[in-house]
């Protein structure tokens, strides 16, 4: 298993509350039957005209090019269950998001990819995103050890559910197998669920 | 006496272990399954050479992709017919009930699931699409996931979620004529906020939702997740167990009269805990219409676009995008707007009594010139009862496009798509910006009833109106 306890790299501020992922990911892309291609397509609409030309965005701005974080504000990645947007925003190249929140589903899929989703109060997301503004080629660094963001003199608190942050630096974040080997208890503990015992239960 | 809601106590029916992630496995009753979601998770699958866990519980549809106005295969869209033969193959090597395109049975996933009475109270459901929500109306948990879960339900038939907080929803008082259930839905989202839901799971009580019927209780809880809330449930009573009552997948005879037990056992006590309360008068709700980009930007259609220097300032930045984007200014009125295009269907309202509102304003009228209009049955059952009675000749008269099942124009990756700028109004969930398949198109959402006055009218009209 991998184990994520720093994330240290330069950073894309992506401002704007509610961006839902039907931007981040056009839903005409959800008819590949592949993630492969996704990083292609992550906020095509909104970086490419209908002729295929470059709009103005972040994730086109050569300023932030080989970024791995992405600072974004409130509920961020809402609406659609689509992991196509995570895989889109994972393939991009980014492997950690700080923001002011996140959407419940959109989350449990970036954690299912590895991915943190680290939530710092709105004066610190405006703080943070001035600064790599200004700095787009200063690393910014999220310890999950330490609970804090660092980048150029300062240093923030986030909040990450505390197991869900211990499994991450432990590497136990992705409990697909762990699940599978509870499947002598799931046999077990399914005897009492009335609806698939006839309701005799 | 416990005093525990629904929530509590079918989330411990379904516990299996707590995880080291601070999560619980929890046991999915049913898994649905579509054709956009789920291609990669049954490719993992086979890298692994697993078989599924629990193949009996899960059921697949196809409703995303396919047109609804031609039923020959191979499909001309190419990456439409791998995606959909990529879920036929799937089912079929894995041993999963399809419902295919062929099938009597199929439709949009939330449409078939209760339709079937696969769908019943007490489960925990899943499926990889965020308006799963709507099975709640039954008194179930369900929620939408992504396609690395819905790997790990074919894996395992569980799923690792941390328990969410239970906010009541009391709704009170009567619904004005003209006023339905998706008006209820669209003014919580407005006074709860895009995110207010979330971390929540929502059950929406009090008087008005006992009176409502099942289609109207599932509308409610499809939107749930527009206000950020990925479960929205009410208490199975008298009326869901009549609706499940001799569907196909239903318990029968003395089994049924055992469910309803088991049912009745799993509903929140009357002195239940919950972690916030919110009431909703809706006798004062109006007919409601989005003028933004989420659902929660709405008014009722009698209200001005709100002054962004009224709104508070943290959502005047949206605000003002969504309106660029819209076309529309602060301060001004709804009513009167022009629209290219008339969209009933979806999951959110593609149901029968939805057509039957839609067709009863329709019936003897003609839709305005220019106008586009598209009715979208949510299931094959729902087109063949609308069809039986007549309902369809209604909408062709009007001047209505009639289609066969499917997703559709809510989300527009089959052949029905917005062009351009044209703004649509529809009875679907989310005006997101380019989510009816045009980048630029807008989207209005509105009831059934509202989308045919629109139709007939050409501009955003009050039904109510129509009523007097």
């Amino acid at each position: 298993m991998i184990e994520i306890k720093t994330i240290i790299g330069t950073a894309i501020p992506l401002t704007g509350d509610n961006i839902n992922t039907d931007r981040i990911m056009p839903a005409r892309y959800l008819k590949e039957i592949t993630f492969n291609d996704m990083d292609k397509y992550v906020f095509f609409d909104e970086r490419f005209d209908k002729n295929g030309k470059e709009k103005k965005h972040q994730f086109n701005d050569k300023k932030f090019a080989g970024a791995n974080i992405l600072i974004v504000n409130k509920n961020f990645g809402c609406g659609s269950s689509r992991e196509h947007a995570v895989q889109g925003i994972k393939r991009f190249g980014i492997n950690a998001i700080i923001g002011e929140s996140f959407s419940h589903i959109f989350a449990e899929n970036c954690t299912k990819l590895g991915i943190p989703c680290v939530i710092v109060n709105a004066n610190s997301v405006a703080k943070l995103m001035k600064f790599v503004q200004d700095n787009s080629q200063i690393k910014v660094n999220i310890s999950l050890e330490t609970k804090k963001i660092s980048f150029g003199n300062e240093r923030v608190d986030f909040e990450i559910p505390d197991a869900m942050r211990l499994s991450f630096i432990n590497g136990t974040w992705n409990i697909t197998e762990l699940m599978r080997t509870n499947v002598d208890i799931v046999k077990e503990k399914i005897k009492s669920i009335s609806y698939l015992n006839g309701f005799v239960r | 006496m416990s005093k525990h809601t629904l929530f509590d106590k079918v989330w411990d029916i379904h516990t299996i272990k707590e995880l080291p992630t601070g999560q619980t496995q929890l046991f999915v009753g049913v898994n649905y399954l579509h054709e956009i979601t789920t291609p990669q998770a049954f490719a993992m699958m086979r890298e692994r050479n697993w078989k599924l866990a629990f193949p009996q519980r899960n059921f697949a549809t196809i409703d995303h992709v396919n047109p609804t106005n031609e039923r020959m295969r191979p499909f001309k869209d190419t990456t439409a017919e791998t995606i959909i033969s990529a879920l036929e193959k799937n089912a079929k090597d894995f041993g999963i009930t399809i419902f295919g395109l062929e099938s009597e049975n199929n439709g949009i996933v939330h449409v078939i699931g209760p339709e079937l009475g696969i769908t019943q109270p007490g489960m925990i459901i899943t499926c990889g699409d965020s308006h799963t929500s709507t099975h709640g109306a039954f008194g179930s948990l369900a929620f939408g996931i992504g396609t690395s879960q819905i790997f790990d339900v074919l894996a395992t038939q569980c799923i690792a979620m941390k328990k969410l907080k239970v906010r009541k929803i009391e709704i009170y008082g009567k619904l004005a004529k003209g006023v339905y259930a998706k008006d209820i839905a669209l003014a919580t989202i407005r006074k709860l906020g895009a995110n207010g839901g979330n971390g929540y799971a929502y059950e929406y009580a009090g008087e008005t939702i006992s009176q409502m019927n099942m289609e109207e209780r599932m509308t409610l809880c499809n939107m749930s997740i527009e206000g950020g809330a990925i479960i929205g449930y009410v208490n199975p009573d008298e009326k869901t167990f009549e609706y499940i009552k001799g569907r196909k997948y239903a318990p029968k005879e003395k089994k049924f009269e055992r469910a309803i037990k088991y049912w009745k056992s799993i509903c929140s006590d009357s002195n239940a805990k919950y972690d916030d309360i919110v009431k909703i008068d809706c006798a004062i709700i109006e007919p409601t219409i989005t003028w933004g980009t989420n659902p929660s930007q709405c008014i009722g259609i009698s209200e001005n676009i709100p002054e962004l220097k009224k709104l508070p300032e943290n959502m005047r930045a949206d605000a003002k995008d969504a309106l660029e984007y819209m076309g529309l200014r602060s301060g001004m009125k709804m009513k009167r707007m022009k629209i290219d295009v008339a969209f009933i269907g979806s999951c959110t309202n593609g149901r029968i009594s939805d057509l039957r509102e839609a067709a009863s304003i329709l019936k003897g009228r003609k839709i305005a010139n220019g106008v586009r209009a598209l009715a979208v049955p949510g299931s094959y059952k729902i087109k063949m009862q609308a069809e039986k009675e007549d309902l369809d000749k209604i909408f062709i008269s009007a001047g209505f496009e009639w289609r066969d099942q499917g997703c559709s124009m809510c989300l527009a990756i089959n052949p029905d798509k917005l062009k351009e700028r044209q703004i649509c109004a529809s009875s679907s969930n989310r005006n997101f910006k380019g989510r009816q398949g045009s980048p630029i198109g807008r989207t209005i959402l509105m009831s059934p009833a509202m989308v045919a006055i629109a139709a007939i009218k050409g501009e955003l009209s009050d039904v109510r109106d129509f009523y007097d």
